[in-house]
C-alpha cells in the first residue's frame, strides 16, 4: 500500500494540525492536514506541490498523533521529491541541499585538513560566506570534523569473541566523521556484554537526501547498504545503530519513500535495531553508579520507531543517575532543516520549549540519541550533549 | 512485569490508566494515535435522555430507568458517583474546576446556537447556561470559521436576548490560518487580552454575559478567564468549537499528565494489531512498530479502543463487525439478505458484552473492556458517551 493511499483515512479531525510544532510557530507551513492528505488529493492527478510543503520538517509528530494512520510526513516527503524532479527548486538551493545532505562527503573532504577547516568554519567570515553563497545559516550548529575516524579506530582493534552472539554495528556518517567517540562507546558496551561486533562496509543511510527530496541519490545509497547488509541480516545477525535516524531509515523510511519493498530490503529492515531497543531485552550484570543529573530528550526520529523509549528505560537502570525527562515535542533542527537560512529561525522557535526546559532544569548534560539534535540542544542552551550509550559505557566501566 | 496494559488513550483508557497508576500499579498505555478527547467538547455528558422517554433533568434518578444491559447498569449508582467525583477531583486538583453534579443537567449553547444538555462543564462555560434568560453577547473572531456568531445568535434568539459581534486582533486574526489552538495560545498573552477587552467592551450594551469560542487558554485557563472577566466587568463564558477542541485538549493534557505523574507511561503511534492468549489469559498485546511488531506483556489488560468511530470495532465487507485486537465477539445488528437492516441507529448499540466486572463474556480472565467499545448504549441519543467512558474506565482501573 503506497503512502498516498493512506490519505483516504483522513477524517479531518485536525489533531495533526494541533500538534505540529512547525505550524505552531510559522505561517509558512499551514499544517499537516492541508499539506498532506488534503493537498495530495489535488496532486493525485499529477500536480506538483505548493512550495510550502518544503517547510515540513519531517519530525513525524503528526504521524504518531493521527488516529487513523495517515502517513502525513511521508506524503509530504514524496511531494517534495516530485518538486525536486519537476525543477521547482533553484540551482543554488539544490547545490546547498545536496551539500548538507551528504555529511559523509563533507566529512571526507574536510578530514585531511580538519583542524584548519574546523577553525575556519568556527569563524564568522567563512560562515557568512557560506550563508551568502549557499544559504547555510551562519548561526546553525555545524559539527567539528574529526581528524581520525571511527572506522580507522575499528581497524586498529582486534576482533573479540562473543559468547553472547554476534551483532553488526551501523555507525552512520556522524559517528564516522564527527563523533567517533559514540561508536567507540557502542562497541565497548557491546563487547563488555559479550557480543562479537562486526563493522560491515556501509554507506550513508541517505536520510538527509530523502528529507531534501533527492530520491535518486538516496536510492543509490540504500541499494548499496542493502547489498552490504543483506548477507548478515539473512544469517540472523542483528544490525544495531546508535543514530536513530539511520536505523529508522533502514527500517522504514527508505523502503516506504522509495517503494523499496523487495525481499532484500525487507530482510535488512527487519534485522535493524536501535541499540537501546536491542539492549532492552539484554541482562546486565551490576552497573556501577553514575552520579550525574541529566536531561534525556527522545528525538522525533526515535518516536517514529514506535518502540517506546528504550533509551530512557536503559538510563533508568543506571544507579545514581538522576534523569529529567524532556516533555518537548521537537528540538527543531530536524536533520538538515535547521541549517538552512530560510528555516533556521523556525527551527529555533520550535526548539525553544526544549531549550527552556533544559535551562530551567539546571542540568549540566543533555542526552539524546540523534546527532543533529545533540548539536542543536547544545547550540540552544550551551549545555553539553551526549549519547545515552556513553553513560551506559561509564556504568559498565568501559567509558573513556 | 507490568501490572496493567491499557489499549487506547481516549477518556476511558486514560481514566483507567490514571486510576490504576494512582493505586500503585505499573501501567503502560498503548495508542494508535491521539483522538476522541481532542475532538470532544470538554464537558462530561452523563445522561441527557433515556431512549423512549423524554429529556433527563436529573441524571441520578434517570440512570435506573435505562435497560438492564446498559453499561451504567453494570454497577451501582454510588460507584458511578464515585467515578464522577473522582474525575472532578482530579480536574480541580489540576486547577481546572468542573461544575455540576448528577442532580441536574446544565443547558449550554453550541457554536451553531443549539442548546446542549450536559452534566459537568468547566467553570469557563457555565455562565452561558441557557436556563438563564439574561442577555448575552456572542463574540466571534475575524477569519475564525468555527464560531459563526451571527448564525448562533439568530438560533438562540428564540430563547433569550442575544447579540453577536466579530472582532479582529492584529497579529492574531491576520495570520494566514486562524485556528482554535492558535487563538487559545494567543489569549495566554496579557497584551492580546487587553486588546480584546478594548474591542469588546464598547459593544457590551445591556449584555450581562459575553461568550467567546472556547479558546480561553490551553494551560493558563483560570488566569485567562479571570483576567477577561476582570477587564470586561461582566461574566465571561466560552462555547466549544469543532475540532481541534481546546477544552478537549485541556482534558487530554490533564489526564495524560495525571497518568505520567502517577508513574504510568503512554506510547502513542503504536497501534495494537493482535494479542497472544493462552489458557484463558492474555499474555501479551502486539503493537505496530517500524519494521516489526512489539510485544507488551502484563498481568492484566484493558481494552479501551472505542467503537466504530474510534476504530475499536471494524466493519468487514460482509457486514460483520469485528474487534481486531483480542478477537472478542461483537453483538451485531441483524443482517437480512446480506444487507444490514435499514436504520443505522442500530449500529450505535453494538459493541462488546461484559459482566459486572467488565470482563467480556466468554473471554480471557485478565481482560476488561471500558468505554465506547461496550455494547448496550445509544450514546448519541442518550448523550452519554464520555460519561460511560469515564465511569467504566474508572471501574476498570480500580479492578486492575
Amino acid at each position: 500500500m503506497s503512502v498516498e493511499s493512506t490519505l483516504d483515512r483522513c477524517i479531518k479531525c485536525n489533531i495533526c494540525v494541533a500538534v505540529c510544532p512547525v505550524s505552531a510557530v510559522t505561517d509558512l507551513f499551514p499544517g499537516p492536514k492541508y499539506e498532506g492528505p488534503q493537498a495530495a488529493r489535488f496532486r493525485s492527478r499529477g500536480g506538483v506541490a505548493d512550495r510550502s510543503v518544503d517547510y515540513c520538517s519531517g519530525c513525524r509528530v503528526c504521524n504518531l498523533a493521527c488516529p487513523t494512520g495517515v502517513r502525513i510526513a511521508e506524503i509530504n516527503a514524496r511531494a517534495r521529491a516530485r518538486m525536486v524532479e519537476a525543477g521547482r527548486f533553484g540551482l543554488r538551493t539544490r547545490i546547498r541541499n545536496n551539500l548538507i545532505a551528504r555529511p559523509d562527503l563533507l566529512g571526507r573532504l574536510g578530514r585531511p585538513a580538519a583542524p584548519l577547516v574546523n577553525a575556519a568554519f568556527a569563524a564568522r567570515p567563512a560562515r557568512l560566506l557560506a550563508e551568502w553563497l549557499l544559504g547555510i545559516d551562519h548561526r546553525a550548529p555545524l559539527p567539528t570534523i574529526s581528524r581520525s575516524g571511527f572506522r580507522a579506530w575499528v581497524r586498529r582493534q582486534t576482533t573479540r569473541d562473543g559468547p553472547r552472539g554476534t551483532v553488526a554495528y551501523f555507525h552512520g556518517c556522524s559517528t564516522e566523521r564527527f563523533e567517533p567517540r559514540v561508536g567507540r562507546a557502542a562497541v565497548a558496551v557491546l563487547q563488555a556484554l559479550g557480543y562479537r561486533v562486526l563493522v560491515p562496509r556501509q554507506s550513508c543511510c541517505g536520510l538527509p537526501l530523502l528529507s531534501n527530496g533527492e530520491f535518486a541519490a538516496a536510492r543509490r545509497l540504500h541499494r548499496k547498504n542493502v547489498a552490504a547488509l543483506v548477507g548478515l541480516a539473512s544469517a540472523g545477525i542483528p544490525i544495531v545503530g546508535t543514530s536513530t535516524s539511520c536505523t529508522l531509515t533502514l527500517k522504514e523510511e527508505a523502503p516506504e519513500l522509495l517503494d523499496a519493498h523487495d525481499e532484500a530490503s525487507r530482510t535488512v529492515a527487519s534485522a535493524v535495531y536501535d541499540l537501546s531497543e536491542f539492549l532492552s531485552g539484554v541482562e546486565f550484570g551490576n552497573l556501577k553508579p553514575v552520579h550525574r543529573r541529566i536531561l534525556y530528550h527522545p528525538p522525533c526520529q526515535y518516536r517514529a520507531h514506535r518502540v517506546g523509549t528504550p533509551s530512557l528505560d536503559l538510563l533508568r537502570r543506571i544507579p545514581g543517575l538522576e534523569v529529567v525527562e524532556s516533555k518537548a515535542a521537537c528540538c527543531g533542527v530536524a536533520g538538515t532543516y535547521g541549517y538552512k537560512k530560510e528555516k533556521y529561525e523556525i527551527a529555533m522557535k520550535v526548539g525553544e520549549p526544549l531549550f527552556r526546559q533544559v535551562r530551567e532544569s539546571g542540568v549540566a548534560t543533555a542526552v539524546c540519541d540523534s546527532e543533529t539534535c545533540r548539536w542543536q540542544i547544545t547550540h540552544g542552551t550551551g549545555v553539553d550533549s551526549i549519547h545515552p550509550i556513553e553513560l551506559l559505557a561509564e556504568a559498565l566501566g568501559v567509558g573513556r | 512485569m507490568t501490572d496493567l496494559v491499557v489499549v487506547g488513550a481516549g477518556p476511558a483508557g486514560l481514566t483507567a490508566a490514571w486510576v490504576a497508576a494512582s493505586r500503585g500499579r505499573s501501567v503502560e498505555v498503548l495508542a494508535a494515535g491521539w483522538g476522541s478527547l481532542m475532538w470532544h467538547t470538554g464537558t462530561v455528558d452523563v445522561l441527557a435522555a433515556v431512549p423512549g422517554e423524554g429529556p433527563v433533568e436529573v441524571p441520578r434518578t434517570a440512570i435506573g430507568r435505562l435497560p438492564d444491559d446498559h453499561p451504567y447498569r453494570l454497577t451501582d449508582l454510588d460507584r458511578i458517583e464515585q467515578a464522577i467525583t473522582g474525575f472532578v477531583s482530579l480536574c480541580s486538583d489540576s486547577g481546572y474546576r468542573l461544575v455540576g453534579s448528577l442532580d441536574e443537567n446544565l443547558l449550554l449553547p453550541t457554536h451553531l446556537g443549539a442548546a446542549r444538555p450536559t452534566c459537568l462543564a468547566p467553570f469557563t462555560m457555565t455562565a452561558g447556561d441557557l436556563r438563564r434568560d439574561d442577555p448575552m453577547l456572542l463574540v466571534g473572531f475575524d477569519r475564525f470559521l468555527d464560531f459563526p456568531v451571527e448564525l448562533a445568535a439568530a438560533n438562540l434568539s428564540t430563547r433569550l436576548p442575544v447579540r453577536a459581534t466579530t472582532v479582529d486582533l492584529p497579529g492574531v486574526t491576520d495570520r494566514r490560518f486562524v485556528g482554535s489552538v492558535d487563538l487559545a495560545r494567543a489569549l495566554e498573552d496579557e497584551e492580546v487580552r487587553a486588546e480584546l477587552a478594548d474591542r469588546v467592551g464598547p459593544r457590551l450594551g445591556r449584555s450581562r454575559r459575553v461568550g467567546f469560542p472556547a479558546v480561553l487558554g490551553i494551560r493558563e485557563v483560570a488566569a485567562v478567564h479571570a483576567d477577561l472577566t476582570d477587564r470586561l466587568g461582566v461574566e465571561v463564558f466560552e462555547v466549544p468549537t469543532p475540532p481541534p477542541s481546546v477544552p478537549g485538549i485541556r482534558l487530554q493534557n490533564l489526564l495524560v499528565e495525571a497518568v505520567e505523574k502517577a508513574g504510568g507511561s503512554i506510547q502513542v503511534g503504536s497501534k495494537a494489531v493482535g494479542a497472544t492468549i493462552s489458557a484463558d489469559q492474555v499474555e501479551e498485546v502486539n503493537t505496530e512498530a517500524a519494521a516489526r511488531t512489539q510485544g507488551h506483556r502484563a498481568d492484566r489488560f484493558v481494552l479501551a479502543t472505542g467503537g466504530i468511530g474510534g476504530g475499536g470495532l471494524v466493519g468487514e465487507p460482509d457486514g460483520r463487525l469485528v474487534e481486531p485486537v483480542f478477537g472478542l465477539d461483537v453483538a451485531t445488528p441483524p443482517v437480512v439478505d446480506g444487507a444490514p437492516l435499514p436504520g443505522l441507529h442500530h449500529l450505535r448499540r453494538v459493541g462488546i458484552s461484559v459482566d459486572r466486572s467488565l470482563r467480556p463474556v466468554g473471554a480471557a480472565e485478565n481482560l476488561r473492556v471500558a468505554g465506547s467499545a461496550l455494547a448496550g448504549a445509544d450514546r448519541v441519543a442518550e448523550r452519554s458517551r464520555i460519561g460511560i467512558s469515564i465511569v467504566t474506565g474508572y471501574l476498570a482501573g480500580e479492578g486492575a
